[in-house]
């Protein structure tokens, strides 16, 4: 695997990447993302989802576009090419200027909402998150620090040391999570901080837990820096 | 491995020069550092340093480094922070490479004229490549050079080597841990830490052979990376136990005002320990706790407890304490409870875990066929007695001393090499009570079973050292 791998250089000041670029790195990097087609025309959009298989997400997609929910540049859960159209002129219009393109991604049925991602800290360098993802984050703060480059039984430990471990378990009729595939992600994790100095940090929220206890990213956000 | 040899020369060195050695003050009652070194009887060559003098304490004394018969070993500065630079200098040109300064009033102030002079003497060492300890720093206790900059350290030779950022911790930690009966191979108190750091001190303190127990108080650390592999190479062989405040933004703040250092997440601090295998403390007592049941106790296979004491409120309030700790305190087996009743009446004794036991606990004699019972039991790691001072003391006076003396005496012979350890609760007043209290302590620190001082800290420190030999055990496996 490449360093840098999909990433710009670019100097400046801190910035984040789009979606889809981030995605990029952090698959390039195994890290399991959602299928991702980014689309500049309504037909395109279209064509893409018929080839991902509705239902589908719709998302605006631009390196200042950090908030797309928040502005209405999201539309879930489409299941015609009709709502896929008129889905993409709402998010033109909603994002219009900020827009590269708009992503088609598959709707993922998750069962349960994780957060990971990379911060780089004075004193330790790339350290790795885990925890509770979606508004479970900001609502109990739940997430544990590792620092890199994480051996995998440090990975699995961080599974073991939050508060809602349980989570990963089988709840309600749900498989338990793959701890091996979530391992793999959190370890490479470190390694992308080890590997690429300006990269400043990654925020995977959520990663969404299926119902098989698969793990898969429908959201990231890199920052880099200079 | 990046050891570095100089630091044998700091850490044991054969001369020391003590720049800014108080003249002869006939009925002074404060002793500087260089009679400090004089009085607790330092076993190297030492030159003091000030031009006003020509003798200080019976020492030839010298106007400055260049003056000195040979480059020493250490070179102390004790001066106000201003003149720091100047001797610095000189330092480098005589060729004296360790250097402790002892003087205040650089980065940590926080102001600008400290901040120049930090900057400025950060460049003259490493330029010089100087190793430093300090600024704000009260320096280096070793016990077995008779090596001491500070007032109060005792003369006991032990092999647990502590590093220190806070001057105060390092005073406390000895006063405390003679207390508690440890003693110690060395104390650094490395303040700011210049050219030398905590992982520079650990790596050193790792190969060290005359230690075999690590002690750290540390605010913050320039390269965090580099602590955590120091610390995780050093924790499946010595344990390594630190207090890393912070936690608080109160905490935070005040460590930078203290030592310069930033705190940092403390929640990376956890992942931290988590890596490292290091043991976290809270306290000075904590440590000094932790530390003897590292030293004294074999290592346990869990965290499973059993607990011998009196009282019923006592008893649940002690399964509470454990189980809030990370202790588990598991009921017992019928065949273990029927071995029990052959020594216990059944009158006014409870037979589950904890051991509501009062024949027991003032009869010796009943001890080794419980404390046999008990840890032969596979689903028990560890044994703690509870002595409550008041009752034992109403029941008769002497049966204090009796079950502390079968205790360090001939306790260990029936655990089946389980940890046994003993702890106490007493809320009346009177010397009578400290009497007491006081015999016990020394019957069984002398006979090497770790006495703590309440419930929740022996739960609390058999915990950690469950955790320890879990992590020591699987690190050693892998």
């Amino acid at each position: 695997m490449e360093p840098n791998a999909g990433l710009p250089t670019r100097s400046g000041e801190m910035r984040s990447l789009s979606e889809f670029e981030s995605g990029k790195v952090l698959a390039s990097y195994g890290i399991p993302m959602v299928a991702t087609t980014l689309a500049t025309t309504r037909q395109e959009a279209v064509e893409a989802a018929g080839d991902t298989g509705y239902p589908v997400v719709l998302k605006g997609c631009g390196a200042d576009l950090t908030h797309k929910s928040e502005v209405g540049a999201v539309k879930l859960n489409l299941t015609t090419s009709a709502e896929v159209t008129s889905g993409f002129k709402s998010i033109e219009t909603a994002a219009a200027g900020a827009l590269d393109g708009i992503l088609v991604q598959p709707q993922i049925k998750g069962t349960r909402e994780l957060v990971v991602g990379m911060i780089r800290d004075p004193q330790f360098g790339p350290c790795v998150m885990f925890g509770l993802g979606g508004i479970f984050t900001e609502i109990l703060d739940d997430v544990c620090f590792r620092i890199a480059p994480l051996r995998e039984r440090d990975a699995l430990a961080m599974m073991d040391s939050i508060r809602g471990e349980a989570i990963l378990g089988p709840v309600r009729g749900t498989a338990p999570a793959d701890r091996s595939a979530l391992s793999r992600t959190l370890v490479a994790l470190g390694r992308i901080g080890l590997e690429n100095d300006q990269i400043e940090s990654i925020d995977i929220n959520p990663l969404l837990l299926q119902e098989n206890g698969a793990p898969i990213a429908v959201d990231a956000a890199i920052w880099i820096t200079r | 491995m990046r050891h570095s040899p100089g630091l044998d020369a700091m850490l044991k060195p054969e001369s020391i020069a003590v720049v800014g050695a108080s003249r002869d003050k006939p009925g002074a009652s404060w002793v500087d550092m260089f009679g400090q070194l004089v009085e607790f009887g330092y076993r190297g060559r030492l030159y003091p340093i000030n031009p006003k003098a020509d003798v200080i304490r019976g020492y030839t004394a010298y106007a400055g480094l260049p003056d000195l018969p040979e480059p020493v070993d250490l070179v102390i500065i004790g001066l106000s922070a201003p003149i720091v630079p100047w001797i610095l200098r000189d330092c480098v040109a005589t060729g004296n490479r360790n250097v402790h300064i002892f003087s205040a009033g650089f980065g940590e102030t926080g102001e600008a004229q400290g901040k120049t002079l930090h900057e400025e003497i950060t460049k003259i060492a490493v330029d010089g490549g100087l190793r430093v300890i300090g600024p704000n720093s009260m320096g280096i206790f070793s016990p077995r050079l008779r090596r001491v900059t500070w007032a109060g350290a005792p003369e006991e030779i032990g092999s647990v080597g502590i590093l220190t950022q806070s001057g105060g911790f390092a005073d406390a930690i000895l006063g405390y841990g003679s207390r508690i009966g440890l003693s110690f191979s060395t104390i650094v108190n490395y303040g700011t830490g210049l050219t030398v750091d905590a992982s520079d001190l650990v790596e050193y303190l790792s190969d060290d052979p005359e230690t075999d127990t690590i002690g750290v108080y540390l605010e913050g650390v320039a390269d965090g990376r580099r602590l955590l592999d120091v610390v995780a190479r050093t924790t499946p062989d010595k344990p390594v136990v630190m207090v890393k405040p912070g936690a608080s933004r109160a905490a935070r703040r005040t460590a930078a005002s203290h030592t310069g250092a930033l705190a940092g997440d403390d929640r990376i601090w956890q992942g931290f320990f988590a890596q490292s295998g290091a043991i976290r403390v809270d306290s000075v007592q904590d440590m000094a706790h932790t530390i003897d049941a590292l030293k004294r106790l074999p290592r346990p296979a869990g965290h499973r407890a059993a607990i011998i004491g009196t009282g019923g409120g006592s008893s649940v309030v002690a399964a509470d304490a454990c189980s809030r700790a990370g202790l588990d305190v598991p009921s017992l087996s019928a065949e273990a409870r029927a071995e029990l009743r052959k020594t216990i009446p059944v009158a006014g004794n409870i037979i589950t875990n904890p051991v509501d036991a009062h024949d027991v606990m003032t009869d010796p004699a009943q001890m080794p066929p419980v404390l046999e019972a008990l840890s032969s039991q596979e689903y028990l790691d560890m044994v703690v007695v509870y002595f409550h001072i008041d009752w034992m003391y109403d029941v008769a006076p002497d049966r204090i001393a009796a079950l502390a003396t079968f205790l360090a005496e001939s306790g260990s012979a029936s655990m089946n090499g389980k940890p046994l350890v003993a702890t106490w609760r007493s809320y009346r007043s009177g010397p009578e009570y400290r009497k007491v209290i006081r015999e016990m302590r020394e019957i069984l620190v002398d006979g090497g079973i770790p006495l703590f001082p309440d419930i929740a800290s022996t739960a609390r420190t058999l915990a950690r050292l469950a955790d320890y030999s879990i992590f020591a055990a699987s690190a050693k496996a892998t």
